[in-house]
């Protein structure tokens, strides 16, 4: 199963998206980055559990601002 | 007290919202939106959720459309002002607040247009049309409170965002008086910028508004800063909420305008209106009896109006009046009330009126104390 990131903009976009994937069925949850994904150390990302793809476009179904994605396979 | 100043503000509020803010105060006193700690992303959560409730409210695209701002004021210079340009012409009615006038009267320094269609009480059709004929090719925008602060007389909202949408213009709405007792949904009434106070009839602290954002295309800023993310742009994000939203935001009155918004989704919007126009038509029954006073508006109809009348006593001026009604106990409103074009329209601006307003707290029986001490007076 994929595991992705998704670096977003604000805490307000991360609620979002959080709240639209769980609705949806999705392991999903609010973090703060790690230092490759955003050097700055600000910002949000929403760690998901699931299909990239399908994940990827209801995220954008819903208009939440994606800043960076990083993926990973943990199957 | 007889509180019917509610127009102003609404008091009291309700005890759920004195909780949440206590609470919040106690327990959530971190930045929300800026800090990894479990502090601030739960106080980023009761945020989000006042946002959401204000989103489905308001029938807004999503919770991110809802900006917090000080207040409704705060709300529509930001809407005026981040979309307003050199040479564009508005359309305003002719009962606007200072919070509309005033920011369009400081635009006209930078070459922005007025025009002020006469509103006709009760009657939508003739409103509609007298915005229409002020329309002209370069008109962007019509702006317009839901209703009157002075005389409670409703604008047809509907109608204008059909006409707005028509002639491909802009609608911003001041729903100041109108917020918390008359649904308004944005998609429906096609309206671009939706602005309120959070403490009127949303029963939240003072200090507290909402802008929601219809249409964020067209929206530049008026103030910038931190906005907890893309620390490292120096310029202001291009998303909402945080493209409007810079600095720490009133994390205690944001968190009791959520539970304002609770109760009054508790208690039913049309619970509240019918409650508060009762009070009112039974109080303008009262004042219509009585020989010398002097009334602005129709009698109170639950389609046409708000729960707010103007009065005056004979010559006797309102300031006297709302002072008489003070010593005895009986918070009223006298002057302008912030609309000396609302009061030139109807004849009023020499001297203002007396403006009593209702709220989910007012009874009955402080109708009939009121005025009994009113018909004292005459």
């Amino acid at each position: 199963m994929d595991k992705t990131i998704f670096m977003l903009g604000s805490i307000t976009h991360a609620f979002k998206g959080r709240d639209y994937l769980q609705a949806k069925g999705y392991k999903v949850y609010v973090d703060r980055p790690s230092k490759e994904l955003d050097p700055t150390g600000c910002g949000y990302v929403l760690t998901v559990h699931g299909d990239f793809n399908t994940v990827k476009s209801l995220l954008d179904e819903v208009c939440v601002r994606i800043i960076k994605i990083q993926r990973s396979d943990v199957t | 007290m007889i509180y019917f100043d509610n127009a102003a503000t609404t008091f009291p509020k309700p005890d759920t919202v004195l909780t949440a803010m206590v609470q919040s105060m106690q327990s959530l006193g971190a930045n929300p939106g800026r800090g990894g700690f479990a502090m601030s992303i739960a106080v980023a959560e009761e945020i989000y959720k006042t946002r959401e409730t204000a989103s489905k409210l308001f029938g807004a695209a999503g919770a991110e459309c809802v900006v917090f701002t000080h207040n409704c004021t705060h709300a529509i210079n930001f809407a005026l002002k981040g979309v307003l340009k050199k040479g564009d012409h508005v359309v305003v009615s002719n009962l606007e607040h200072n919070a509309m006038v005033r920011p369009l009267t400081a635009l006209a320094k930078q070459g922005i247009t007025v025009d002020f269609a006469p509103v006709s009480e009760g009657n939508s059709e003739k409103t509609v049309q007298a915005f229409r004929e002020k329309i002209r090719p370069d008109t962007k925008m019509i702006a317009c409170m839901a209703a009157s602060n002075v005389f409670g007389i409703r604008l047809p909202i509907m109608e204008l965002g059909q006409l707005a949408k028509e002639k491909n213009l802009l609608f911003l709405v001041d729903s100041a008086q109108t917020a918390g007792i008359i649904p308004i949904d944005v998609k429906k009434c096609n309206i671009d910028y939706l602005c309120m106070p959070g403490h009127k009839g949303l029963y939240g602290p003072m200090g507290t508004g909402i802008l929601i954002v219809n249409n964020p295309d067209q929206m530049g800023t008026i103030i910038e800063g931190g906005t907890g993310g893309n620390s490292d742009m120096l310029v202001q994000p291009e998303y909402l909420p945080e493209r409007l939203e810079s600095g720490t935001v009133n994390m205690p009155g944001i968190i009791g305008l959520g539970a304002g918004m609770n109760f009054v989704m508790e208690q039913g919007m049309d619970h509240l209106y019918s409650h508060e126009m009762n009070l009112a038509k039974k109080a303008y029954e009262g004042l219509s009896s009585m020989k010398g006073i002097r009334l602005y508006t129709n009698y109170p109809d639950n389609g046409a109006h708000v729960p707010t009348i103007s009065f005056n006593i004979g010559d006797l001026s309102s300031s006297i009046v709302a002072g008489k009604l003070g010593k005895e106990d009986i918070a009223s409103r006298s002057g302008l009330q912030c609309a000396p074009v609302a009061h030139q329209s109807m004849g009023t601006i020499d001297g203002g009126t007396v403006r009593i307003s209702f709220s989910a707290f007012n009874t009955e029986q402080e109708v009939i104390k009121f005025l009994e001490i009113t018909n004292k007076m005459l």
